[in-house]
């Protein structure tokens, strides 16, 4: 699988050196973690112009004519699949397979209500007094 | 990160948080008008990114389960909440799947190429590239597809991927030389 790659050093070996050139992708099955080069640059004005940034006629010149139908082409698939439309029954299907109960509210933890058993509270009573009663003794000392 | 929301999408978000109202006081009902608002492009980005009908499929229903049941807590846009869950659910199935070769079921697309030369080469091309997409890591393939088959701006795909504008079009620029790379043998 090819992989996105953004940091220049995997691009070295162990020894820091630049690695050879690969075979172009479509000569062997591509590995994980490669750098989708395979050999190809495109020129900046291509990518401009695919992004809308250059009109159709600053690119259709040179050696670009070639790259400017290629993409033609892949954009022409490209954009009819923005065409497709989920299948009928897709939100029945859905819908059909909710479970029964209604989505929780959450609250913040400020906002919800706390049980205390009255044992509970005795005890933290217990404690508080305890604890002023020990913070006092040492203020005496 | 420079915020692109725009008066539609604000309109949008408020229509989204009323109905979102109505499911949380049990209108269980009104989640329909939050599938059909939305499964239509949520469904060709999974379709994009799976390249299975089936599986795209699927992972709408899984997502919008998982979205009806933490509906409580979207806070924010529910179009780019629930975006998330969708595009970690078709990242999630291509960490774990080894594909051998889905493609588009033929009738399922209409077709803008009148004969029928055009359009076996268009098959063709087709299922050239979904083999080529299928190559790409999931990442360059998310952006590949945003951009080129879902025709959304870099603001929009930063604003639903929380990334920036400039990691985008380098993710895009790779995915794109990849492809050409891929391709061009055969298509230039």
């Amino acid at each position: 699988m090819l992989e996105e790659n953004s940091n220049p050093r995997e691009q070295r070996d162990e020894a820091g050196r630049n690695k050879t050139p690969r075979e172009t992708p479509v000569t062997r099955p591509v590995t994980d973690r490669e750098v989708p080069l395979g050999g190809h640059t495109m020129q900046p004005a291509i990518h401009a112009w695919l992004d809308g940034d250059l009109p159709e006629s600053a690119v259709r010149r040179g050696d670009m004519v070639r790259d400017v139908e290629f993409w033609q082409r892949i954009n022409k698939e490209a954009e009819g699949r923005r065409q497709i439309r989920s299948p009928m029954t897709l939100a029945d299907t859905i819908m059909s397979a909710l479970p029964d109960a209604a989505p929780a509210m959450t609250e913040p933890w400020w906002k919800q209500s706390v049980a205390i058993s009255p044992v509970t509270a005795l005890a933290a009573s217990a404690g508080l007094v305890a604890l002023g009663m020990a913070l006092q003794s040492m203020r005496t000392r | 990160m420079k915020s692109t929301v725009t008066p539609r999408q604000v309109d949008q978000t408020v229509a989204d948080h009323e109905i979102i109202s109505r499911i949380l006081t049990g209108e269980r009902n009104a989640f329909g008008e939050l599938i059909s608002r939305y499964s239509d492009p949520l469904y060709r980005h999974a379709l994009g990114m799976t390249g299975s009908p089936d599986v795209a499929e699927d992972i709408l229903q899984a997502s919008f389960i998982k979205a009806y049941q933490h509906l409580a807590e979207v806070h924010g846009r529910f179009d780019a909440w629930i975006f998330r869950i969708v595009a970690n659910g078709c990242k999630d199935w291509l960490k774990n799947i080894r594909r051998t070769h889905l493609s588009y079921e033929e009738d399922d697309q209409p077709s803008s190429f009148s004969t029928p030369d055009e359009e076996l080469d268009r098959t063709e091309l087709r299922s050239d590239l979904d083999g080529a997409l299928t190559a790409l890591a999931p990442s360059l393939r998310e952006a590949f597809v945003m951009k080129h088959v879902e025709g959304r701006s870099y603001e929009e795909m930063a604003d639903l991927l929380g990334t920036t504008v400039g990691a985008l079009k380098m993710r895009v620029h790779r995915a794109r030389e990849a492809l050409q790379a891929l391709l061009e043998e055969k298509y230039s």
